[in-house]
């Protein structure tokens, strides 16, 4: 089941957007899934409908989902498009890494390095 | 007078709640001061402020627990009266019921004066929340008669809730269950107001906040584009606001 | 919807009526049955007791003048806790915690207020018909008989007792009503506590007041009234039961004048707005 954590400090539906976005990108929800209703996915994520309608429709901007008017909303079928966005994701992590690292006293050679040598970590 | 007053027609015209230029006075002090206000429909609204700023006084006044001072406030464009009574359901900080009832009885009363009030929906949360019909309220404890209260009022299909500080007496544990019941209870295009100072657990389902403070509106804004503005919580924008 | 805020009204008031309205009546009837053989004690010229009843053992003597009081008791407390009732009910549903309840039901001020004073009708018409019947029950015996001759009932003048019956009918109202009226007026002009006694007071001796001075004035119109404040009757003698009647039946024409007034006058004050703070 999904699951979703928010703090008060930033718009509720930029954190909703985020959350969303990695559960399809991960592919959590398949691409080509039909989502739960606005109203089911609100008490899901225990927040405001008007407030998860809001995060859809920005998901809607990003192509990541799709209004079928008499049925419901999906996920996009669009697989490069969800490779796009899971690498951004991967970017994102890529790059906290390589400034929390900095923050450690590593640049970005010995960070690297560093991450080679306990790649295989469990 | 219609025995059943009919539900009013959901134009978008008439916002839900206007306030015009509303006063109140009481003891030659100024509660209320010259407040203009609308309640649009389909929304969650936050009624903050301190102990003291009006909030409760302006929510009475609109359920005709209070006369103002000067100007008026509009339901759905109408004065206030059996029909705006009928489309609001309202929760009061303090325990009105009759402690001599049981819990059956003031489901009962409710059955027959209210024909929006759903007696299915009323038993179901009853169970949920662990209360015993047959109980005299009087032998229950506060919190418990505060959550008959909140069930009382969210069983009614209104077009405006107001819960004036519904978390008050609800410990911590509770009080996200009782934020989970309001929300699955909340019908489409019904709008709710909240007062409280409990802000930072209830924040998170706020489409929109208003600041009251010494009977004057500070600010209306929706509760993520503050969270923008600011880049921090209501409750700490709140906090800032307030600051002595 | 009016009739279930009635009874929901009446539920309360008769919480406690009720209680002394059954002590009354199981008085009135054990009254009866301990006055078995009831003759009234008679004195002769020089002050002897003649006649009377005296092989009546001690304790039933006892116990028929503990149901004698009893019965003065329980009326009186018939008749006071039916006004206290019905002013702690509007208090507690017009201005108290409940009245968050009461006035956010979706009816008018003005069904309110009828609802209250259908209330106030019934209660004291069921106060009446209890002290009516207590006089029936005590009818039947001639001990019982000798108790509310006394008071000026008796079976001979049936009309005379029902004109009675209406006096102290809308008697009764009139001082429900003030007490209400006061609650009234306090809460319109201050919310303060001690105001609606004094309130109550005022509406009633005002309102007593005023049938005073229009009785004064029908003496110049009014044959009997004339007569009553004249003093052109001898109160010694056994006047007509047409002028008592006639006298009686105009006061409570009067007082009835008045509480229509005070309903019109409340139903007023009412839609004007509460405050509750």
């Amino acid at each position: 089941m999904l699951n979703f954590n928010f703090i008060n400090d930033r718009p509720i539906y930029i954190q909703l957007v985020e959350q969303l976005e990695f559960y399809i990108v991960s592919g959590k929800i398949p691409p080509g899934s039909k989502l739960p209703s606005v109203r089911d996915l609100a008490l899901a994520a225990k927040v405001n409908p008007n407030t998860m309608q809001r995060a859809l429709t920005e998901l809607e901007d990003l192509r990541l989902i799709y209004t079928e008017r008499t049925t419901g909303k999906y996920v996009t079928n669009d697989e490069k498009l969800i490779t796009k966005y899971r690498k951004k994701f991967a970017n994102a992590k890529v790059k906290i890494y390589f400034n929390d690292m900095e923050k450690l006293g590593f640049n970005t050679k010995s960070a690297l390095d560093y991450l080679k040598s306990k790649g295989g970590i469990k | 007078m219609p025995k059943n007053p009919t539900k009013s027609k959901l134009t978008n015209h008439p916002p839900l709640i206007e306030c015009r230029n509303l006063s109140k006075i009481i003891n030659q002090q100024i509660i209320l001061n010259h407040i203009n206000l609308t309640i649009p429909r389909g929304k969650i609204i936050g009624l903050l402020g301190k102990n003291g700023a009006g909030k409760s006084t302006l929510l009475k006044t609109i359920n005709d627990l209070i006369v103002p001072t000067s100007g008026q406030v509009l339901v759905n464009g109408q004065p206030i009266g059996a029909t705006s009574k009928y489309n609001i359901s309202y929760l009061p900080e303090r325990t009105y019921l009759d402690k001599t009832m049981r819990v059956k009885d003031a489901l009962k009363f409710f059955t027959e004066f209210y024909n929006n009030f759903e007696l299915k929906r009323a038993n179901r949360l009853i169970k949920d929340f662990g209360l015993n019909p047959d109980m005299h309220i009087s032998h229950m404890s506060k919190g418990m008669q505060e959550k008959l209260q909140l069930i009382l009022v969210m069983s009614r299909q209104a077009e405006l809730y107001i819960l004036d500080e519904p978390l008050g007496g609800i410990d911590p544990a509770t009080r996200d269950y009782i934020l989970d019941t309001i929300l699955s209870n909340f019908t489409d295009n019904a709008s709710m107001i909240i007062s409280t100072h409990l802000i930072a657990d209830v924040e998170r389902i706020l489409d929109e906040v208003i600041f009251i403070d010494q009977g004057k509106i500070l600010l209306t804004a929706s509760a993520d584009d503050l969270r923008n503005q600011h880049h921090t919580s209501i409750d700490e924008i709140f906090r800032q606001q307030f600051k002595h | 919807m009016i009739i279930d805020l009635i009874k929901y009204d009446l539920k309360y008031i008769f919480k406690t009526v009720m209680v002394f309205a059954i002590l009354l009546l199981l008085s009135a009837i054990l009254h009866n049955v301990t006055s078995y053989g009831y003759t009234p004690t008679i004195l002769d010229a020089n002050g002897n007791v003649t006649g009377g009843d005296p092989d009546a053992p001690t304790i039933i003597l006892f116990l028929h003048t503990l149901f004698y009081n009893a019965i003065y008791c329980f009326a009186t407390g018939l008749l006071v806790n039916s006004c206290m009732r019905v002013w702690q009910r509007f208090k507690s549903s017009m201005y108290g915690d409940e009245a968050y309840l009461t006035h956010t039901l979706p009816l008018s001020r003005s069904t309110l207020w009828a609802s209250k004073f259908l209330s106030i009708l019934i209660t004291a018409f069921s106060t009446v018909l209890i002290l009516a019947l207590t006089c029936f029950i005590l009818n039947l015996t001639d001990g019982g008989k000798y108790l509310i001759g006394g008071i000026g009932i008796s079976s001979d003048w049936p009309l005379n007792n029902l004109v009675y019956a209406s006096i102290v009918f809308t008697q009764l109202i009139f001082i429900m009503m003030s007490g209400v009226s006061g609650i009234i007026l306090a809460n319109r002009i201050k919310s303060c506590k001690p105001h609606p006694i004094l309130y109550g007071f005022g509406f009633y001796i005002l309102g007593s007041c005023l049938i005073l001075v229009v009785s004064q004035l029908l003496q110049y119109i009014n044959p009997d009234f004339q007569a009553l404040f004249g003093h052109t009757f001898d109160p010694y003698s056994t006047y007509t039961v047409s002028f008592i009647t006639s006298i009686l039946t105009t006061i409570s024409l009067f007082y009835t004048a008045i509480i229509a007034a005070l309903y019109i006058i409340d139903r007023k004050l009412l839609r004007r707005g509460i405050n509750l703070y």
